[in-house]
């Protein structure tokens, strides 16, 4: 009797172990989904925010170039960058050794076209996913690590729609395969 | 024979020997602007303002140095933006960390002169062996000033041959390579420059000036024009010939006992890379206008490619150690290798720091001590 139970019993841990390992095997799971985004985004990268290296008009009502009038007076306060106005034209110098947090955009004749400021590392960590037909749409939130000294400033800064694009948020990301092909889009939320 | 038939072929023989004439004067004329150029006559001729290691003449150059040498021995770090440092602060060029890994092993014993030029190409490299520029001039305006820019081209009363080296280290540049590709000269814009500044001129200068315009325009037309982007393979042949002569030309210039070693840098894009991997290198540093990754991706494998084939076939013949450095980053999968640049072509700290790491094994390993 106590032989045929063990045997019951064997059986069942068996077949347990076998389904569980064969859900692993097949089923996605959250860490795989994770890898496919990191590679695909890529993370971890540079939280980078991009000013055109010349602002065309100080007087100009356009909202984009105040705002970028704004963040470059800000950063030149922090001695970043060095402003030089010409006539109603305010151009963006960089200063030397500051490459960690100012990035000089260059084109083929290394003149500046524009400088993108390092505001961090952003990383990612995926929490929760769902399939909805061939898509996997997986929830999680993008951190923000290693924040430079131009970060609080240009989070004060920019105006609340952009903020999110910038700063630590929960966010969706949508994978999709098509003819063997991965598609991955991130929307902030 | 009608009259009219007979004024015509007069005409015609006229207009033929008139061009003949005109073709033989523009080849002797701008072989003559030709070597004026080439800078011999013209460094020695032109009496500049001197003053030896003054902040203007250091522009071009990221760090100051001595052009006197001292007791130490004396490295020359030649090569063009990796080298400058673009992209990177001064401590974390590879030169400055060669520098410091020298000096906290050997101290005093080393001099490093930090002589990369963003943006650096051998032919502005063979001009800063007779006279130092101090101001940084673009590949194209480079080209494009081949007739009135040279002269106001301002440089220092010293050249990198004053510097007298112990060692010499050459960077492969891909400057010499990209200027054809990425920016499309228009000849007509180039042709009214050249008006513009020859009407400041003698006759003689124009005129001079006017033929080396049509030599220029005949070699084109005769080269199948440098500027078909149909014709890939012939463009590439001839910026490696191109390539392969300046660099001899540069390389010959040195004192023979001078030992040179010869390094290739690794750059973003590897030739199995595709669109998919510029997609992500524009998001990686959020990039809109993607052009520019575009034409990298497409080309700088085969730039670094004729860089390798022109510096290995060099290393042969003049008997110089020639190593491709940052092999592990360039076998990297492309999202690990992204982490080592700040764009297609320049390192950041964490790339330049294995440059300097296998350059000072190198010096270690082959004794220059």
């Amino acid at each position: 009797m106590t032989y045929k139970v063990l045997i019951f019993m064997k059986v069942i841990v068996l077949t347990a172990t076998m389904l569980l390992f064969t859900n692993s095997v097949f089923a996605e799971t959250i860490k795989e989904v994770e890898r496919i985004i990191r590679t695909e985004m890529p993370y971890p990268r540079d939280d980078r925010y991009t000013i055109p290296a010349i602002l065309p008009d100080s007087k100009s009502t356009d909202k984009k170039n105040q705002l970028y009038l704004k963040i470059a007076n800000a950063l030149e306060g922090k001695g970043l960058i060095k402003l030089i106005t010409q006539g109603s034209v305010t151009k963006i110098q960089p200063v030397e050794n500051t490459y960690d947090i100012v990035h000089q955009n260059l084109d083929q004749k290394y003149v500046l076209q524009s400088v993108s400021i390092i505001l961090g590392v952003f990383r990612m960590k995926a929490i929760s996913m769902h399939t909805q037909g061939d898509k996997t749409i997986v929830s999680g939130e993008r951190l923000l690590m290693n924040k430079t000294s131009a970060c609080d400033i240009l989070l004060k800064l920019l105006p609340e729609g952009e903020v999110k694009d910038y700063s630590p948020s929960p966010v969706q990301w949508i994978i999709q395969r098509r003819n063997g092909q991965v598609n991955v889009t991130e929307k902030t939320q | 024979m009608k009259h009219t038939d007979m004024v015509l072929s007069r005409y015609y023989s006229r207009f033929a020997i008139v061009v003949m004439v005109g073709c033989l004067y523009s080849l002797v004329a701008s072989e003559i602007i030709f070597y004026l150029f080439k800078g011999g006559f013209y460094t020695k001729m032109n009496n500049h303002k001197s003053t030896p290691n003054g902040a203007d003449e250091m522009k071009i150059y990221r760090e100051s140095f001595s052009v006197q040498k001292g007791k130490r021995f004396r490295i020359l770090a030649i090569g063009g933006s990796t080298t400058y440092g673009v992209g990177v602060n001064t401590a974390f060029t590879w030169p400055h960390m060669l520098q410091e890994k020298l000096d906290s092993n050997f101290p005093e014993k080393y001099e490093v002169i930090n002589l990369g030029i963003k943006g650096g190409h051998i032919e502005e490299f063979i001009q800063n062996y007779y006279a130092s520029l101090t101001e940084f001039i673009s590949k194209e305006d480079w080209d494009n000033s081949l007739l009135n820019g040279t002269f106001k081209i301002p440089h220092a009363d010293w050249g990198w041959k004053d510097l007298n080296p112990d060692l010499i280290i050459i960077a492969t540049t891909i400057t010499d390579m990209m200027n054809d590709f990425i920016s499309e000269r228009n000849r007509t814009a180039v042709f009214a420059q050249y008006l513009h500044h020859m009407l400041e001129r003698t006759w003689f200068c124009q005129n001079m000036a006017l033929c080396f315009y049509m030599k220029k325009e005949l070699a084109t037309i005769d080269f199948n024009s440098r500027t078909n982007p149909l014709d890939e393979s012939r463009k590439l042949d001839l910026i490696q010939k191109d390539y392969m002569s300046h660099f001899e030309q540069f390389i010959n210039l040195w004192r023979k006992d001078i030992p040179i070693y010869l390094v290739g840098f690794p750059v973003l894009f590897n030739a199995s890379d595709g669109n998919n991997d510029v997609e992500k290198a524009a998001r990686y540093w959020n990039i809109q206008d993607k052009s520019n990754l575009y034409k990298n991706v497409a080309l700088l494998p085969k730039f670094v490619a004729i860089g390798q084939k022109v510096a290995y076939t060099i290393a042969t013949k003049y008997n110089y150690h020639y190593e491709e450095l940052g092999e592990e980053i360039r076998t990297l999968p492309f999202n690990d290798r992204l982490e080592y640049y700040v764009d297609s072509v320049h390192m950041n700290s964490k790339g330049t720091i294995i440059l300097a790491e296998q350059i000072y094994d190198y010096l270690v390993d082959n004794k220059f001590k």
